[in-house]
């Protein structure tokens, strides 16, 4: 573990932190963060009990944060969830089957890669509504391709290896030498990518809630600095915590990712 | 590049992109019908209302009381002579709308690209040069974060800073309004309202290619034919671009190409925060009208545009590097 570097343990540590914060976030601002704390408009630090400041309605912004972490996180870690799964799924079929399957899996695979996944979202929150369901199904839809791919090379290399012969051999079926002997040699490099899918979904979902595209009933970051847009010259710190907390967040998980990839793979130090 | 080869990689990419549009045709057909209510619907909503009979009757006119596999049929042969529907909300042509838009967005998505690809280029055989190194490490650090930030809040920044504080640069807009500037007096205005949005649009690819590009120059560095230029007495300058940057170059060049999907999702985003006319703000004002079509009609017109710019790439790569003679 001490391959973890400095850099892997503060990301780490972030995240676990910022994953308090979303489970503690009733407790520690009880109540709607919606509701009104305070003078509109404190500037952060001005008031101990207030260390990020209010918003134009008086709003707490830190316990916005707070509760807009859960928000971020949930859309984060379930699109993502829902993107390897799709991922792994397409790739291992491809690259265990080949033939016709494997062409057709990775075209539908090129052409997901072809549409802009923000544009696919728009038209999705169009035609199924704005809510926090369409934006993980929106994310998902579009980033398993990455996945894919990995999966896909890695399942045909291992395909022809003598461990897979051998379980046939034994008389192994399919499925279990798919899912039980492959997938698990070839979790590495789909754990890494992972951190990188969560990261780029929180980007987006931060990006469709800044847009006003978000769940109209959540509190979320990206809505939040969306607030902030029109207080830029009296008070721009309301768009800037915000962001900020977004920045800090994708750091945080990137720094992890970086550190899982040295961890999981000892050819790489 | 030979003179054949150019027609060969367009060739190539042209047979690939007919069965990917035709799959993302099917995806929009799909999503239309999953949609509640249909063109008729939105029409008698916008235009006022009317009795079943006259959506009975639109919907005839529209060929919408048909089975839809006929539908299907007729929705791709509309396709295939460029017509994308229309718009009951703008009451145009989608085709004429997409079309207006597009320069807007172009020249957002080239310029980003430049200073993207020109920034990742420069701190990437920066930090290449030396790995492990200070300027290694903070190069890289600098990438980690330039990674982390949306576009949207660096542009919000980059307005705070540069446009609200200083006041070097408008808050938004594509060209000062009625200004009646013409020739290059105009060139000069768009571009000085294009340099903000680019930068916010760029930044993230900054750390992308810089990325590449270090890693490449950090491989091609221990390669022979560096070795033995170096043992020819090269100059360690010439070295670097000519022999080890100009290789690491590759990647980066065909990163660009697979980028192109998310830089076009990230323009409308960038086009929404400074308010510029292209495709992002077409589609933000579709999704608020729900005017679906548009949408759609977006969607394939961004696969078109992925798919031209991955050719440009391809011509690119094949002009910059002998060794590929079109795949």
């Amino acid at each position: 573990m001490r391959r973890l570097g400095l850099g892997g343990w503060v990301g780490l540590s972030l995240v676990l932190a910022f994953v308090l914060i979303a489970i503690a976030a009733p407790w520690l601002y009880p109540g709607d963060p919606q509701d009104r704390v305070g003078r509109a408009l404190i500037w952060p630090f001005e008031d101990p009990a207030l260390p990020f400041g209010t918003d134009r309605l008086g709003r707490d912004l830190a316990a916005g944060i707070a509760h807009g972490t859960r928000v971020s996180l949930l859309v984060g870690f379930a699109a993502a969830a829902a993107a390897i799964t799709i991922g792994v799924v397409v790739g291992s079929l491809a690259g265990y089957l080949g033939g016709l399957i494997d062409d057709a899996l990775m075209r539908l695979t090129d052409t997901v890669q072809t549409i802009p996944g923000f544009v696919l979202a728009l038209a999705l929150v169009a035609v199924l509504g704005a809510g926090v369901g369409t934006v993980i199904l929106a994310i998902a839809v579009s980033s398993w391709t990455g996945t894919a791919r990995i999966v896909r090379a890695e399942v045909s290399s291992w395909r022809e290896r003598d461990l897979v012969l051998a379980c046939r051999a034994m008389g192994m079926g399919h499925g279990e030498i798919l899912f039980r002997q492959i997938l698990p040699n070839i979790a590495a490099p789909v754990i890494v990518l992972a951190s990188v899918v969560v990261a780029v979904a929180i980007l987006v979902e931060s990006a469709l809630s800044f847009l006003g595209f978000g769940d109209p009933s959540l509190i979320s970051w990206g809505a939040m600095v969306a607030e902030g847009r029109g207080l830029l010259r009296r008070a721009w710190y309301v768009a800037a915590v915000p962001g900020a907390a977004i920045v800090v967040v994708v750091v945080a998980i990137s720094l992890a990712g970086d550190a899982l990839t040295r961890a999981l793979d000892p050819r790489r130090g | 590049m030979k003179p054949g080869q150019l027609g060969q990689v367009v060739r190539r990419r042209l047979a690939h992109a007919v069965p990917v549009l035709l799959v993302v045709a099917l995806a929009t057909f799909g999503l239309l019908k999953l949609a509640p209510g249909d063109a008729v619907d939105v029409l008698i909503a916008t235009g006022g209302g009317g009795d079943a009979a006259l959506a009975a009757d639109l919907r005839r006119a529209y060929g919408l009381d048909q089975p839809w596999p006929a539908q299907l049929a007729h929705y791709l042969w509309r396709l295939v002579q460029l017509d994308l529907g229309y718009s009951f909300v703008h009451n145009r042509p989608v085709s004429h709308l997409i079309w207006e838009r597009l320069p807007v967005s172009l020249l957002l998505m080239a310029s980003a690209t430049a200073f993207a690809v020109g920034f990742g280029i420069v701190l990437g055989v920066s930090a290449g040069q030396t790995p492990g190194g200070w300027r290694d490490r903070l190069i890289l650090s600098v990438g980690l974060v330039l990674y982390a930030m949306p576009s949207f809040w660096v542009g919000l920044m980059l307005i705070l800073i540069f446009a609200v504080k200083l006041a070097l640069f408008p808050v938004g807009g594509f060209e000062t309004a009625a200004s009646d500037l013409t020739g290059i007096a105009r060139v000069l205005d768009i571009a000085w309202h294009a340099v903000l949005p680019t930068v916010a649009l760029a930044l993230l690819f900054v750390s992308v290619y810089l990325r590449l590009m270090r890693a490449g120059v950090v491989e091609v560095a221990s390669a022979d034919f560096v070795r033995t230029a170096r043992a020819k007495g090269v100059g360690a300058t010439r070295i670097l671009w000519a022999h080890v940057a100009r290789n690491a170059l590759l990647p980066v060049v065909a990163m660009v190409g697979v980028q192109a999907a998310t830089l076009l999702g990230g323009a409308v985003v960038i086009e929404s925060v400074f308010s510029l006319p292209g495709l992002g703000r077409l589609a933000y004002d579709s999704v608020l009208a729900r005017d679906l079509v548009v949408l759609l009609g977006l969607l394939l017109t961004s696969a078109v545009i992925v798919i031209a710019i991955n050719t440009v790439v391809d011509l690119v790569v094949a002009a910059l590097d002998p060794r590929v003679v079109a795949r």
